[in-house]
């Protein structure tokens, strides 16, 4: 309990408000850090090339959007959200299932719903579905977690995970593994099983490339990163353009819309997945500090949200978004740097992209929701 | 574990996994970076070089011979041409009314060439057409109007063997001359003066720098100079042009009156006589106190304003390729070599003279026949004069004056079998007088002809051959200049130079002394002129050659004189001085920030990135020839060329301004005393006085008491060819002109090669006495 904490209190206390009443407690560093992040990702939009103003424009709605889902998320209780994890989860495999029926094609996955101008990906928004009801299971068990219930948990997030790996996403795929890593590994789950999760995943992922179950150029990025000289060097290419515009940014960048390798197009993807290569380029060492910092800071602030839940639904949930969040960032950020392959996810609130924004808010409105309402 | 413990741990591994990004890219953007950012310049930044104003060539008189034409080219890019392929033809089509050139023809020359910046389609196109252009330009996207400067021939083709011509650097980009920088699509010297003094003419390129988008898009806006072209330096040739205009037509002459006559084939036996085809022929004019080429004629010749706007590899190879008749690009007075037949005479004389074999005084008996003593019985030994003629009691002077063969044989048969003297003797004095080897004229493609020894058929035969053996009958060959003796026309003329000027061997100079090649001009100025580059249209750049590089921007030159690299460098006061100064740019361009990243060459990119390395801070100044004249002289124990500077004498030839120098270089001054020279000169001067010289007739009538004329014919036998006639011989004061004849299978020297020498000394004697004639009377002499 900070000292603004108990100053706010006792100024609310006098002017007949409650003192453990939610809206005391928000978490406005983590809010800031989510809004410090967005106004980033959209300078660094712009700066991808000088036609890049419509791509602006929509991010900016796509934000209007993220901050209202986050308002709405933390104003509902998050109790309630547990207790109707049934429908939440149901839905959330619903709309995979029918975005597998129904759902439009593009880059080769079957994963998007074209409703008028927007694109909704299910597989983002079910990262927080997922995450709900895996806290809901969770919350119900206060004891040791054994090896049925941990079967269990694996079977709930199996389900979304499998519809997702088969349109074929394997990155969205492997972000809930390591959402449902984190938070068996807070339930408690013995270290052995989780050892066996890994083994199983990287089982899974092997036999994804050896099966043909992934689109090619999926394939082809995984044998970029393990043979960066073989047939997939275009995508390697990719890679060496993406280190070369980090690189050259040297420690204080070469200024925003300066920067050669985002100006004329040498890096893909840079609007949206590969937007932390247009930061380290034209901000330099200092801009990619300062943005890792934030995150750092935005995660920071929810692992204490995590530690100081009032329930063990409401930590779990701040851990998967955590975990969500920790991947997100380490995977992209790793892949425009090389020491991970490209599996094509964004960067949270930097990148340009309506379902990954949303969802990104959306899980922060979920952990300030528990937060704010750590007191009852 | 509790639940704090295990969170305590998520912290852990994030923290962990944060530094890692942390380090990666600190890492990324310090250690690496100097790397990173060099390969981001790589990405984006390109360079071209604009072509600098070719320097003219002069003749001797300053008339020029070659001169630059700005010309309109339109152009057609790709990237702004539509993108739908009926559109785009619609667009040639419209090329097509405007042009009068066929679009289909348009297409292919659209396509020959892959250049981001545009494809030449048409030249020398009309002002109303790119008027026209210019006014609809939005009917024509992609087509665009640049000029451009192309060489162009005031004088025809006045001694196009000398001039060379201009064409597609080609396979040269591979080793380009004096290791200057070039791109694809670059223009130079491929033949003769064009390709000697590439190096003074071509000028300093500017640099222009783009920056390309990842579809190789030129980003308009960011095109910079980096340096602004320097023009190159004219060259002033030695060549005159009215006497080389007369040359020429003597040549034909010549060649056009032996072809009605005939006579037989040699084969090894008799056969009917036909005429003499007389195809080909080439002549030289030397002057023998400066080594200066006057005049340098060779036929058949060609038109090289035809190689102008390029000449298809087809036309190239039907009319000027290997199987093209006669080879007209040939320069036969450099690399057409011939068996010099009795022209050699004279050389062998010094020999046994300097050698002791004879004295002015011996003579011998000529009977018109020579027969091998001791001559194994299945081999020739028996010799003939030509037409079995008997000169009688013979001596040196005499046995040049009527060619006997038979005063030769004996020379020959001496050398070889008496123990007293070297056995190679004839031949060391052929190389003495600069026989097989590179006079190292400052032409491209000179042969060095060939002096056989026992030694070099032994080599030629290799070990599998041990019978092949010097015999007898071989240096009977090589004593009057027959068999496998090969000499070029200048050799010949600068060995008789050397009979002339009392033994003093000079290489052939064909130019006058040159200013040294440009330099980069300051570069502060140069790098930092941001000159008319930023305009909207990013092909007015390279194309503006013409209008921004003019020759009024000659000033900009920098006067310090460039240290030549030859090791000729006698004439180079102040090299050392002007080193320094004038190497800095150089190497401040190679060291500008932004060229540390342009790796090697990279040819294949039609966009011409390049290396900036290839300049070092030793460009060849002096206008040393390609092949240069250092490195090509006989590797026979030569001493080293000694240059002097001298002055140009006045004489009946044009008048050569003041200021203008010629650098004698002397190869080295033969052993030729007075004792010998005096009866060879006596003897070469009864060729053309005495009633039974063999050169007489032709000179008939020749006023040798006012141009005094000596000289000497040959006739070399060819086989299963006509014979190849030969005269070289100098006149005029001083013995100051050498002239050299060579017409291919066209009969005995005296009677076809000694009227066109004739003529020509008539023209040095300021007289033309009318057309060529072959000469049928007098004896028949080699």
């Amino acid at each position: 309990m900070t000292l603004t904490d108990t100053l706010s209190t006792r100024r609310h206390r006098a002017a007949g408000v409650r003192p453990d009443s939610p809206f005391l407690h928000v978490d406005w560093v983590l809010i800031a850090c989510t809004v410090m992040l967005s106004a980033t990702g959209l300078v660094l939009i712009r700066s991808t090339g000088a036609n890049n103003l419509r791509l602006v424009e929509r991010q900016s709605l796509f934000l209007v959007l993220g901050l209202a889902a986050l308002v709405t998320m933390m104003t509902l209780d998050y109790r309630n959200l547990l207790d109707n994890a049934v429908f939440i989860y149901g839905g959330t495999v619903l709309s995979l299932v029918l975005v597998l029926l129904i759902g439009q094609e593009h880059k080769g996955a079957q994963g998007w719903f074209d409703i008028g101008p927007m694109q909704l990906q299910p597989a983002e928004f079910a990262k927080v579905g997922v995450i709900i009801s895996l806290a809901a299971y969770g919350s119900g068990q206060r004891n040791f977690l054994d090896a049925r219930r941990f079967v269990i948990v694996l079977m709930l997030t199996a389900v979304p995970t499998a519809l997702i790996f088969i349109q074929p996403d394997l990155g969205s795929a492997l972000v809930f593994l390591a959402i449902v890593f984190a938070m068996l590994w807070i339930a408690g789950a013995p270290p052995r099983l989780l050892l066996a999760l890994v083994a199983g995943g990287i089982v899974v992922v092997f036999a994804a490339v050896r099966l043909g179950v992934l689109a090619e150029y999926q394939v082809n990025r995984l044998l970029a990163f393990t043979n960066p000289g073989g047939k997939a060097s275009g995508i390697a290419f990719n890679v060496t353009q993406s280190k070369i515009a980090i690189g050259s940014g040297g420690l204080l960048g070469k200024g925003l819309n300066q920067g050669t390798q985002t100006q004329y197009g040498f890096v893909p993807e840079q609007h949206s997945d590969f937007i932390f290569t247009a930061l380290g380029e034209q901000l330099g060492l200092a801009g990619c500090a300062v943005v890792l910092l934030v995150f750092g800071i935005l995660l920071a602030r929810i692992w204490r949200a995590a530690a100081s839940a009032r329930d063990t639904g409401g930590t779990l949930i701040c851990v998967g978004v955590m975990a969500l969040l920790l991947f997100h960032v380490f995977q992209n950020v790793g892949m425009t740097l090389g020491i991970m392959p490209i599996t094509g996810i964004p960067l949270p609130f930097l990148s340009y992209g309506g379902s990954a924004t949303l969802t990104s808010f959306a899980a922060v409105g979920l952990v300030l929701s528990v937060e704010m309402r750590r007191f009852r | 574990m509790d639940t704090r413990q295990r969170l305590g741990t998520l912290m852990i591994v994030t923290l962990c996994l944060f530094a890692t990004l942390l380090v990666r890219v600190t890492w990324l953007q310090t250690v690496d970076r100097e790397s990173f950012t060099q390969q981001a310049v790589l990405n984006t930044k390109s360079l071209r070089l604009v072509p600098a104003q070719r320097g003219r060539i002069l003749d001797r008189a300053g008339n020029v011979l070659v001169d630059n034409q700005v010309v309109s080219v339109v152009m057609v890019t790709k990237s702004k041409l539509p993108t739908r392929s009926a559109a785009q033809a619609a667009v040639f089509r419209k090329l097509q009314d405007v042009l009068g050139i066929d679009a289909g023809e348009l297409v292919r020359r659209f396509n020959s060439v892959d250049d981001l910046e545009g494809v030449e389609v048409a030249r020398n196109v009309t002002e109303s057409a790119i008027v026209y252009l210019g006014e609809n330009s939005d009917l024509f996207p992609g087509v665009s109007a640049i000029l451009d400067s192309q060489r162009v021939y005031p004088q025809g083709s006045l001694a196009p063997h000398v001039l060379g011509y201009v064409g597609d650097i080609g396979d040269d980009l591979q080793a380009p001359p004096c290791n200057a920088r070039y791109q694809t699509g670059d223009k130079l010297g491929k033949t003769g003066i064009e390709r000697s003094y590439e190096c003074v003419l071509r000028g300093m390129p500017g640099v222009v720098e783009y920056t390309v988008d990842r579809r190789n898009r030129i980003v308009a806006s960011q095109t910079r100079w980096i340096a602004q072209p320097v023009p190159g330096n004219d060259v002033r040739l030695t060549i005159d042009s009215d006497l080389q205009k007369m040359v020429e037509k003597r040549v034909k002459e010549g060649l056009a009156a032996a072809r009605e006559h005939g006579g037989e084939v040699f084969v090894g036996k008799t056969v009917p006589p036909t005429p003499f085809p007389a195809p080909a022929g080439s002549a030289v004019v030397f002057d023998s106190s400066t080594g200066a080429v006057i005049a340098m004629a060779s036929y058949p010749d060609y038109d090289p304003s035809e190689f102008v706007a390029g000449i298809s590899a087809g036309d190239y190879e039907r009319r000027y390729g290997a199987d093209a008749a006669n080879a007209p690009l040939t320069n036969r007075a450099i690399s057409g070599q011939y068996a010099p037949g009795s022209t050699a005479k004279p050389f062998v004389a010094v020999s046994a003279f300097n050698n002791g074999l004879i004295n002015e005084r011996t003579t011998i008996e000529d009977t018109g026949s020579f027969t091998i003593e001791n001559c194994p019985k299945n081999v020739r030994c028996t010799f003939n004069n030509a037409g079995n003629a008997a000169h009688g009691k013979v001596d040196l002077q005499r046995s040049l004056t009527v060619s006997s063969d038979v005063f030769y044989y004996r020379l020959g048969q001496r050398f070889w079998t008496e123990k007293d003297w070297p056995r190679n003797g004839i031949q060391d004095t052929y190389k003495e007088f600069g026989f097989g080897g590179d006079t190292g004229i400052a032409l491209p493609n000179e042969k060095s002809g060939n002096v056989p020894t026992p030694e070099s058929l032994a080599a030629g035969a290799g070990k599998d051959n041990p019978d092949i053996k010097w015999r007898t009958g071989d240096n009977l060959n090589v004593a009057i200049g027959q068999g496998e003796m090969l000499a070029t026309p200048l050799q010949l003329a600068a060995a008789y130079a050397a009979l002339a000027n009392n033994g003093t061997l000079l290489s052939p100079r064909i130019a006058f002394d040159t200013p040294p090649p440009p330099i980069p001009v300051d570069e502060p100025a140069a790098a930092a002129a941001p000159t008319s580059s930023s305009g909207p249209n990013d092909s007015s750049v390279p194309a503006s050659t013409p209008s921004t590089v003019g020759r009024e921007q000659t000033s900009s030159r920098p006067s310090s004189s460039r240290p030549s690299s030859s090791q000729h460098s006698s004439r180079q006061p102040e090299a050392s001085s002007s080193q320094s100064s004038s190497s800095r740019p150089v190497t401040d361009l190679v060291s500008g920030p932004d060229f540390e990243a342009f790796g090697p060459f990279s040819p294949s990119l039609g966009f011409g990135r390049f290396s900036v390395d290839p300049i070092g801070p030793t460009l060849p100044g002096d206008p040393v020839p390609i092949e240069g004249p250092a490195d090509s002289l006989p590797s026979d124990g030569a001493p080293t060329v000694i240059d002097t500077t001298i002055a140009i004498p006045a004489d009946s030839l044009a008048v050569v301004p003041a200021g203008v120098t010629i650098t004698r270089r002397l190869r080295r001054s033969v052993d030729l005393s007075n004792d010998v020279r005096a009866p060879v000169l006596a003897g070469l001067r009864g060729v053309i006085t005495d009633g039974g010289g063999t050169a007489n007739p032709a000179f008939r009538g020749f006023p040798v008491e006012s141009f005094p004329v000596a000289g000497k014919t040959g006739t070399a036998q060819v086989f299963r060819k006509h014979d190849t006639a030969l005269f070289v011989g100098f006149g005029g004061p001083a013995n100051r002109f050498v002239v050299c004849v060579v017409l291919e299978e066209a009969g005995f020297g005296g009677q076809a090669a000694a009227p066109v020498a004739r003529a020509i000394f008539e023209g040095l004697d300021g007289r033309d006495d009318g057309a060529v004639t072959y000469v049928t009377s007098g004896s028949v002499e080699r």
